[in-house]
């Protein structure tokens, strides 16, 4: 019963003026809380992943632009001497072939077209001979022999 | 573009090892070569009309009679091997790729001709049975003359056709080589007064070329060969050979300026 009494009396327990004031008006100055929305929830690591994306994207366009950069000043592809150099023949020996023009149309003709094709041009029929040399070892020697063109053959008979 | 710049580096390439592993074959490759010629045997049988002529055994009847025969075998030999440069000339206009339609059209005019020739020759084999000594002389002469004023225009005709049609693809892979060194310079252009010029310098030499291939052009349209087309086409050919050397200066003033920009 005293017990009881006790816990009665603890009812009409109050807090001093002084210390109610200065309580509600720390509790006041407090600021609160706003509750969050979604997006507040989600926009700390949206706001990370797309920095991180930027910076990937600008890596790439630095590293590329870097690269392009390299091969602007240095364009080794389109001057590779190897390939130049053979374009650069290639048309060496057409200016030779042309330059025979019509006192040679078949030669011309006959190169520019298949290198190892049939020609009818005015060259030395070549013969191979087989020939001993002094130390008995069998060679083979080319001798040539002027061919005569069809014009030359025409002029003889003319006569 | 990129087809014939392909191809170009293939057959440059084939060419190139080709002639490398043939290097040591020359003398296999000359009697091949000689296999693969045509020879008409003219010197047998002019050498047997000399021997008939100056035959002093023979009476001067029977030395004109032996004189007929051998002319007269000397003029079929003439006419055959005549049908066959023709021939030959035919196969090798054929086997020439053109794309350009006007020169095509040109092309398909002058195999035309040609065919017109072989029929000409072969006409001409028709009456030399007949002929007698002054007749063999006089169509000797005809043939010659014939040859000189219709069968070398063709012969003319043929050369400017296959030997344009080469500088036009030439032309084609210099301008591709140009583009690719122009788009490969363009970043540094701006800054190097020696790479623009250098640019400039085989820009020309191409217009110049192309100037050059379209002047002989239109003297093959025109289906009358002369000195002058064939020496337009060796003139464009010189002019891309100094468009490739200002490509050759192009990498050594870029490997320059490099070298500038490193130190």
């Amino acid at each position: 019963m005293e017990l009881e009494k006790i816990l009665k009396e603890f009812k009409n327990i109050e807090p001093r003026a002084e210390f109610s004031k200065i309580s509600r008006a720390t509790i006041l100055a407090t600021t609160r809380t706003p509750k969050k929305t979604w997006a507040q929830i989600l926009w700390p690591s949206l706001r990370f992943s797309s920095g991180a994306l930027i910076t990937g994207f600008l890596i790439v366009i630095i590293v590329g632009a870097f690269s392009t950069g390299i091969n602007s000043r240095v364009p080794l592809a389109s001057l590779d001497p190897i390939t130049l150099k053979a374009e650069a023949e290639a048309i060496d020996i057409q200016i030779q072939l042309t330059a025979l023009g019509y006192d040679n149309p078949l030669q011309v003709i006959n190169d520019t077209s298949t290198p190892s094709g049939v020609s009818i041009k005015k060259v030395a029929k070549i013969i191979p001979t087989e020939i001993k040399t002094e130390e008995g070892k069998e060679t083979t020697v080319i001798e040539t022999e002027p061919v005569i063109t069809i014009e030359e053959a025409l002029e003889v008979l003319v006569k | 573009m990129i087809k014939k710049l392909i191809s170009f580096s293939f057959l440059t390439t084939t060419l190139l090892l080709g002639s490398f592993f043939l290097g040591d074959t020359s003398k296999t490759r000359a009697i091949e070569e000689a296999e693969a010629q045509v020879f008409c045997g003219f010197n047998e049988k002019l050498a047997e009309l000399i021997k008939v002529q100056t035959d002093k055994e023979a009476d001067s009847l029977q030395k004109i009679k032996n004189e007929l025969v051998v002319r007269k075998e000397l003029l079929n030999l003439i006419i055959d091997c005549s049908v066959k440069e023709a021939e030959l000339l035919k196969t090798k206009l054929e086997s020439v790729k053109i794309d350009d339609k006007e020169v095509a059209e040109v092309k398909e005019k002058t195999l035309s001709e040609i065919d017109r020739a072989i029929d000409y020759y072969e006409d001409q084999t028709l009456g030399i049975k007949d002929l007698g000594l002054q007749g063999s002389k006089l169509l000797a002469k005809k043939i010659l003359d014939w040859r000189s004023s219709n069968y070398s225009v063709l012969v003319g005709q043929t050369v400017n056709i296959i030997t344009w049609n080469n500088a036009e693809d030439f032309l084609s892979v210099a301008d591709q080589r140009f583009l690719d060194v122009s788009l490969g310079v363009s970043g540094i252009k701006e800054e190097s007064e020696e790479v623009s010029k250098v640019l400039d310098e085989a820009k020309e030499s191409l217009e110049n070329a192309r100037i050059l291939i379209a002047s002989s052009k239109k003297s093959i349209l025109e289906f009358a060969p002369n000195a002058d087309t064939i020496e337009d086409v060796k003139k464009a050919l010189e002019e891309l050979a100094s468009a490739y050397k200002s490509f050759f200066e192009m990498g050594q003033v870029i490997k320059d300026e490099t070298l500038k920009k490193i130190e």
